[in-house]
């Protein structure tokens, strides 16, 4: 009679027989998945993020107001962490450098503006340019540049043009009335620094609370372990369910042999993710990565996240070994879990924060797996594992194993 | 004394078994024709345990092997119609799955693996093999628990002459020594070597002795 144990050491043996082409896929996934990351992080959209936005203001700012305006928002006001103003002598030069992509957007301030500005009207308007076609978050910056670059000068300023006005119509000497709003000017400043220094500017970061490159880490490192299942597609290629009738002939029935082809892969799996963080860790020491960036983002000890992984990695073995067990044919298999996995990704917010997509969509995204295990990865990351994660994962993974093992009975009868 | 009585089967609306009795002596080699569908594989999937009957018994010397399920996988093998071997590994591996190392050396020594000329190609992955080669594996892997009874579907469907002459040796061997084997057949050749045949034919199994007229055989499936 064959023990479990035979056949458990024969599967091992399988998979160790297939592991030079499996080894060859995952090294290709790695190298491939590094390269996306690498490209990511020191690309100049990345950077760009990082970075404030340009804002090029072109035209008459030698009016006091204007000059002081421009002055305030660019190193008081709390636009100034949002905002870097640059001046064009001329619209030419402005449309340029927006062309090039060296600034975001430009106003132009018409005379009219500086004269309506000085009548206290509100009947010139400036003049605002941005590019078109910018989505996500430059789209969202593009709104919040419109607003500062109309409050430039209309609002914070309103009561120093109102006192100059006055006192012109109540015939004041030119002298007094430079002198008097020189002084409104100075106690004006003097309550705008005082304003911002009640401020604290803290970064939310751009997903679950996650840094940009925590947010990076976990979503690549994630989608890693998901492509994981397809290095080994080969163990699942050999096996025909002639073998599994031999095997329940035997006395190896549907759950058993679901169980013994599991153990081997998921041993297979742990396996590479520990090579991988290793590989990181080698990586991180010889200085390629700044260990100390990756520190400020919650990646401090490399071998206690890679434990945290081993729930995401039987999730996902599971997974894999479900869709694989269910799935008939080779092209079947490999093109549904490839689809399955890239929306499961996408959906959970692998690539793009969560609160880009529609209320509904983050939600779903959020209940599939790979939304508990992104969840999961973000509190491990932020120090704070939970349990309920853990048990949701659980959970998963039984279901799946069911699933599998259902589908075998299947096969078998 | 092998006994299969009132065994039925149905898939939905569809009875494929309609009450099949039949018995095999030790040492018998009983072939069941039919057409393609008409239930042969379904039968002998449910004497191997694949799936359950809606009703009757299968004994074998007077023990109820559909209710002892650990003795039947002693004493009944399979031998799927494709092959069922891990087609990575060695025949070696293969066969180390179900034999101790001791006694596979020695079935391959002078066993019935030898008889079978599994020792020729021992040492070659599966992958690598003919269909020929995979069929007597397949067989040396069913007997390991030294049957007394074999279910064979379609046992040399697609093999050469030699193959088919070297596999029915193994199968007078086998019968020699008191060993019952039910086999599923079309071919020609394995009809020839059963003692007594079976025609399955609407759920309903009728005896059938063969004379060599084949185009009586044909209307009569």
């Amino acid at each position: 009679m064959v023990k479990f144990r035979d056949y458990l050491l024969i599967q091992y043996k399988r998979i160790f027989k297939l592991l030079p082409g499996i080894i060859a896929m995952i090294l290709v996934t790695a190298v491939l998945l590094t390269a996306a990351g690498m490209a990511l992080v020191y690309s100049e959209t990345y950077n760009a993020e990082r970075q404030r936005y340009k804002l090029g203001v072109v035209g008459d700012t030698e009016d006091e107001m204007i000059s002081l305006g421009v002055y305030m928002i660019g190193t008081l006001d709390e636009s100034r962490y949002m905002i870097e103003l640059v001046e064009y002598d001329n619209e030419e030069e402005a449309k340029a450098a927006m062309r090039d992509a060296k600034i975001s957007a430009y106003i132009v301030i018409t005379e009219e503006f500086s004269d309506a500005l000085n009548a206290m009207t509100n009947d010139a308007k400036l003049k605002y340019y941005a590019t078109s076609g910018q989505k996500g978050i430059s789209n969202v910056m593009m709104d919040e540049i419109a607003m500062i670059a109309t409050n430039i000068i209309v609002y914070s300023e309103t009561g120093i043009c109102t006192l100059r006005q006055l006192m012109k119509e109540e015939g004041f000497e030119k002298s007094v009335r430079y002198e008097k709003i020189n002084d409104l000017f100075m106690i004006y400043i003097s309550a705008l620094i005082t304003r911002t220094n009640v401020a604290e500017i803290t970064e939310l970061g751009l997903s679950d609370g996650l840094s940009t490159p925590a947010y990076y880490f976990s979503g690549i490192l994630l989608f890693f372990m998901l492509l994981l299942s397809f290095c080994a597609i080969s163990y699942f290629l050999g096996t025909k369910d002639a073998s599994y009738k031999f095997m329940k002939s035997k006395g190896i029935g549907a759950r058993s042999q679901v169980l013994v082809e599991y153990i081997p892969f998921l041993t297979l799996n742990v396996i590479c993710v520990l090579i991988t963080m290793g590989l990181i860790s080698i990586v991180v020491a010889t200085g390629v990565i700044d260990a100390s960036s990756l520190e400020n983002a919650g990646i401090s000890d490399l071998g206690e996240i890679a434990l945290s992984l081993l729930p995401v990695c039987i999730l996902f073995s599971t997974l894999g070994f479900m869709i694989f067990e269910l799935l008939i044919g080779v092209i079947n298999k490999i093109l549904v879990a490839f689809m399955l996995y890239i929306g499961m990704a996408y959906v959970s917010g692998y690539f793009y924060p969560k609160p880009f997509f529609p209320e509904t969509v983050q939600k779903a995204g959020e209940i599939i797996p790979s939304g508990v295990a992104f969840s999961y990865m973000g509190a491990v990351l932020q120090g704070n594992p939970r349990v309920i994660y853990l048990l949701i994962m659980l959970g998963y993974s039984v279901l799946f194993m069911g699933a599998a093992m259902l589908a075998r009975r299947q096969k078998i009868r | 004394m092998i006994e299969i009585k009132n065994m039925r089967k149905r898939y939905g609306k569809h009875e494929v078994l309609k009450s099949v009795d039949f018995s095999v002596e030790p040492g018998e080699i009983v072939g069941i024709l039919g057409e393609n569908g008409s239930g042969k594989s379904t039968l002998l999937t449910i004497l191997a345990g694949l799936q359950k009957p809606d009703s009757g018994f299968f004994n074998i010397d007077g023990k109820d092997l559909l209710k002892q399920t650990k003795l039947r996988n002693e004493l009944v093998s399979y031998v799927p119609q494709e092959t069922p071997l891990i087609s990575e590994l060695t025949a070696w591996d293969n066969l180390r799955m179900w034999y101790p190392t001791d006694k596979l050396k020695k079935e391959l020594k002078d066993g019935f693996l030898a008889m079978l000329g599994i020792d020729q190609f021992i040492k070659v992955p599966v992958n690598q093999m003919s269909g020929g080669m995979k069929k007597r594996l397949t067989i040396g892997c069913a007997i390991n628990s030294n049957p007394k009874l074999m279910l064979l579907d379609e046992p040399t469907a697609a093999l050469d002459l030699v193959c088919k002459e070297r596999i029915y040796t193994y199968f007078e061997q086998f019968k020699r020594r008191g060993g019952s084997l039910i086999i599923a057949t079309h071919e020609v050749q394995e009809i020839e070597l059963c003692d007594k045949c079976y025609i399955l034919k609407e759920g309903k199994l009728k005896p059938y002795k063969y004379d060599g007229d084949i185009p009586h055989l044909i209307g009569r499936l």
